[in-house]
């Protein structure tokens, strides 16, 4: 199981669930799962936002494995000068 | 690996590669590259700040002595507006179509409208003046504030503000809110509470090469396009899209590039050249002069931030407020995004919560610079830290450890820290003798921090070996601050040869594999990632043709000082790179090594500077008169490049902090264009810039390197205005710290 | 427009060129002449990056005109190695790591000449005042005038 964190800008495709319990062995998984839950969330996330997993931010991939028991949180995608 | 600081290479300092064509003259730059038959474009820009375009009249142009092509924004397809990823950033195409050539209306002044490809540059601008446009002028909007009024004049009628249920069209292109704990209860828990409004002008990358394009288009529909870019890939992904083109028909070559700081990861001449080139069937070249440059480019988001900090007596914080309001120019995507994840991240903090809005002006569209929205945002924050420690009694380097965030501490954008060097770098910064100098009159010190994410992205990188033994090592990152050294240190360190048997090129983007930008502070960081993996992928074959060579096992095969190394017991010697290299055609052909990534795991960096600044009391005029940037840079390849990045960013900020600005009239257009008016520090405002490189190993990478091109501008602007503070008491809150200002406020006192 | 004919002398060799009346040295040495070494920041004299020396004054290339090199003598950032021998300014940059991206390198290395041949051991506020006129965007200054005065020790040491 995975702990997945939804900030306020991502609450509203989950009407307002701020976490919830997921399971999945990938990014890829991850994504299909909050997809499935509520509708539009995954494709947001992927379009948007940077996964972290455990504090690493992890940015354009969706092959990262992730360990049971890990910690999720979504972020805006970061770029740079 | 990381542990290991026993390098051979990684660590020194060898002259760049590409030095002595830069110190020769010999170095091709984006405006110098010609070829024969060339045309000359031109830019027909905006005489307004706002207007709605009724019709555009090319015909005399067209026909005018010398012109072969003239075009507008009809002349490329129309866009559907489509957020699409181009390479560092998601931009919306339809946006960046209509920024290079405006359809309807023109946003700011200097908005292209009109291009022209004459056989000289002055016949082009002759044709300009033969475009007749007919404009129809609308109320200009140049304050985010006013932007923001129920009753402002609106840039785009089909722009509601992205989250808000409404119907009505708003210049609040998006909003943002991150929130921790409860605000309320913890500002009542509180001994202190700080509230301050600060507000940043619109500020200039300011890099001394102007953007120059050559494009030349085949009749067979192939596409040639050198240019000045920190991202040829991009501009191949940008110029295709906009053109309507197949990216794999378009191919960029990158020229030495003269200074970016992010604004040269988007385009604005290339699809333009193209389309003339298409148009004339002659090669194009465009170059902007200065003013376009300021008029027309990237310059940085202004902003309009205001935080409110509560903190215990003891020094602890115990709730933060942050208003966030970033300009965004003309079109949507100012950088409010990080600079609201920034602004708290440094510090723990139970309880905040972070609103940003994303603003459209009518000036021109930002464009990436350095940590974009990082050292708006740190100016705020790190001045009300600094008169919090003040009220408080404590210093400001102990009042910031008490609360700084470390491994472990979950940032305020939501993951928790991996391990990180704030706390080693402020100590750093205690310790350091500047600190505790004595200082004379009308004379103050301030400190600031700063905070960059880093990022990683993709990369590519192949080592191909000669037949002597030699390297040639091609990625297609370019080399914007001697990243070319860099990658030839991480090669010489992992084969275990001469930094001279390497000769790292940058490449197009027909003969290298795919490169993000060079932004973000990625390069050295991921590109050298893919380096070191390409080059161990060569090892590893090298080791196998040795051991086939001899007849032993490969796990049996040391690589050692830049040769396989037999087991004892075979009786064989050592076989160098060049035995290996010379005999390749007999174990199985030529070798060569590539690899490719898409980067995780940058490291965030963090910066403390010291900063001594001295006031004329008469004319209010501050000079800088010591300076110390300290930052953590995970692990520094070549030092003196990452002292450069740390020396160059902290004098952009301390230009942003004294000097730099854009004034514009009521009309909007811009008073300042040239470098006359928009002053850039120069060689006699200035100390030297002392460095001191902290090195706490980034775990994700394999020599510990975080990126160190971001972070430096972010602390200069709170540490020169504290500074000012120190000397003469009195605290600016809004940039630039100029004499006028500064004497106002000396005398309202 | 009709166009002056030019005889000078650019880094030692003998010239001629057509020019319009309103070229600029500049535009001369970088179109005419693909002399590209010489670079433009502003063609407003206010960035140094077209510095040149003409008949051993240190000028702003975008503000002499092209046709005002008659009868004189141009050196140029070309000029200024001896053959493949780097010029110690050269060879000081490049140890210093006084560049980073090298657009401003040029003007820096001429000017930076003509301060030498001025005042041989320069402080560094009177390198900084002389170098004012030569905007980096880059180093912050720093390693350029560390550069330059490293320069100067190593020139006047040859010259002793
Ligand atoms: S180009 Fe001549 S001073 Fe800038
Ligand atoms: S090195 Fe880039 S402007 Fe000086």
């Amino acid at each position: 199981m995975l702990q997945v964190d939804l900030s306020v800008d991502l609450q509203q495709f989950s009407s307002g669930l701020e976490s919830l319990q997921v399971e999945a062995a990938n990014i890829r998984e991850l994504l299909e799962q909050l997809d499935l839950r509520f509708p539009g969330l995954g494709k947001k996330i992927e379009k948007d936002m940077a996964v972290t997993i455990n504090g690493v931010i992890y940015q354009d991939t969706l092959i990262e494995p992730i360990e049971d028991g890990s910690e999720i949180y979504f972020i805006p995608k970061i770029g740079g000068g | 690996m990381s542990e290991n600081k026993d390098y051979k290479w990684v660590g020194t300092r060898p002259i760049r590669p590409d030095g002595a064509d830069k110190v020769t003259g010999k170095a091709a730059f984006g405006a110098d590259k010609n070829l024969p038959g060339m045309l000359h474009g031109k830019i027909l820009r905006s005489p307004f700040g706002h207007a709605n375009i009724k019709s555009i009249d090319t015909s005399a142009a067209k026909s005018a002595p010398g012109v072969l092509a003239v075009m507008t924004s009809k002349d490329l397809p129309d866009l559907p507006s489509e957020m699409a990823e181009a390479g560092e950033s998601a931009v919306d195409f339809r946006d960046l179509s209509q920024n290079i050539l405006a359809a309807d209306k023109v946003l700011y002044h200097g908005h292209a409208v009109a291009a022209v490809a004459a056989t000289s540059a002055k016949l082009a601008q002759e044709a300009l003046k033969l475009i007749k446009v007919e404009y129809e002028e609308l109320p200009v909007v140049l304050e985010i504030e006013d932007a923001m009024a129920d009753d402002a004049p609106i840039l785009h009628e089909n722009q509601f503000t992205s989250g808000d249920s409404t119907d009505k069209p708003s210049n609040v292109a998006a909003k943002m809110k991150l929130p921790r704990g409860d605000i309320e209860k913890g500002f009542a828990e509180a001994d202190v509470i700080i509230e301050r409004e600060f507000t940043t002008p619109t500020v200039h990358q300011g890099y001394i090469e102007p953007h120059a394009v050559t494009a030349s288009m085949s009749a067979s529909g192939h596409a040639d396009v050198w240019c000045c870019t920190q991202g040829a890939f991009v501009v191949r992904a940008m110029t295709a899209k906009i053109l309507g083109m197949d990216v794999g028909k378009v191919k960029v070559t990158p020229s030495e590039i003269g200074g970016g700081f992010g604004a040269k990861t988007t385009v604005y001449l290339e699809p333009v050249a193209v389309k003339l080139s298409e148009m004339s069937g002659r090669p194009v070249k465009m170059v902007m002069d200065r003013e376009e440059i300021l008029r027309a480019t990237g310059p940085t988001s202004a902003s309009v931030i205001k935080i409110k900090l509560g903190a215990t007596n003891d020094g602890k914080l115990v709730a933060a407020e942050g208003t966030l309001k970033y300009g965004a120019g003309a079109y949507k995507g100012s950088p409010m995004g990080p600079g609201c994840m920034c602004v708290f991240a440094s510090y723990e903090i139970p309880n905040f919560l972070v609103r940003g809005f994303d603003v459209v002006l009518n000036k021109p569209k930002v464009a990436a610079y350095r940590a974009p929205g990082a050292p708006m945002a740190a100016f705020a924050m790190e001045s009300v830290m600094n008169e919090m420690a003040a009220k408080l009694d404590l210093d400001p380097i102990d009042f910031r450890l008490e609360n700084a965030v470390k491994e472990g501490s979950v940032a305020a954008y939501g993951p928790k820290f991996p391990a990180i060097g704030f706390v080693e770098t402020l100590k750093a910064a205690k310790e350091h003798p500047h600190y505790s100098a004595p200082l004379g009159k009308n004379q103050g010190r301030g400190i600031g921090t700063g905070f960059w994410f880093n990022v990683g992205m993709q990369s590519s990188a192949t080592l191909n070996v000669n037949e002597n033994g030699s390297v040639t090592l091609i990625t297609g990152s370019a080399d914007i601050g001697g990243s070319r050294a860099s990658m030839a240190l991480f090669a010489a360190e992992e084969l275990s040869i001469s930094y001279d048997l390497i000769t790292p090129l940058v490449s197009n983007t027909e003969e290298t594999s795919y490169c993000d930008v060079t932004g973000g502070s990625r390069t050295t960081f991921a590109t050298g990632m893919a380096v070191v993996k390409a080059a161990k992928n060569l090892v590893a074959n090298m080791k196998k043709r040795a051991a086939n060579t001899w007849g032993v096992e490969v796990d049996e095969v040391l690589w050692q000082d830049g040769q396989a190394v037999p087991p004892f017991s075979s009786g064989k010697n050592p076989m160098s790179m060049a035995e290996i290299a010379a005999s390749a055609a007999k174990t199985g052909g030529p070798l060569t090594a590539s690899a490719s990534l898409t980067a995780q795991g940058a490291g965030a960096g963090f910066g403390v500077h010291i900063c001594d600044i001295e006031v004329d009391p008469e004319t209010g005029k501050t000079d800088v008169i010591r300076y110390t940037a300290i930052q953590d840079a995970g692990k520094a390849i070549h030092p003196s490049y990452v002292e450069g990045q740390y020396q160059g960013g902290a004098v952009q900020g301390i230009g942003w902090a004294l000097n730099e600005e854009y004034v514009y009239n009521d009309k909007g257009v811009l008073q300042n264009f040239g470098f006359l008016d928009y002053r850039m520090p120069v060689a006699n405002d200035l100390p030297m810039i002392d460095t001191v490189i902290v090195e706490v190993p980034n775990p994700a990478h394999p020599y510990g390197v975080r990126g160190v091109g971001e972070t430096p501008i972010v602390p200069p602007l709170a540490a020169v205005a504290e500074a000012v503070n120190n000397a003469v008491g009195v605290r600016i809150c809004d940039l630039p710290i100029s004499p006028p200002r500064l004497l106002a406020a000396i005398d309202a006192k | 427009m009709s166009k002056t004919h030019v005889t000078t002398t650019i880094n030692g060799d003998a010239v001629e060129y057509l020019c319009e009346p309103d070229q600029s040295m500049l535009e001369v040495l970088r179109d005419n002449l693909e002399l590209t070494g010489t670079k433009e920041g502003c063609a407003t004299g206010d960035c140094g990056a077209c510095s040149v020396s003409l008949d051993g004054r240190l000028v702003c290339s975008c503000l002499v005109l092209g046709v005002e090199a008659e009868g004189k003598q141009i050196e140029t950032i070309e000029g200024i190695a001896n053959g493949s021998e780097l010029h110690p300014i050269q060879q000081k940059f490049l140890e210093n790591a006084a560049l980073q991206c090298g657009i401003c390198t040029p003007g820096f290395i001429v000017a930076t000449k003509a301060l030498l041949a001025k005042n041989p051991d320069p402080t560094e506020e009177e390198a900084r005042y002389f170098l004012a006129g030569n905007l980096c965007r880059c180093t912050g200054y720093d390693k350029i005038i560390r550069a330059v005065l490293d320069a100067a020790a190593e020139m006047r040491g040859a010259a002793s």
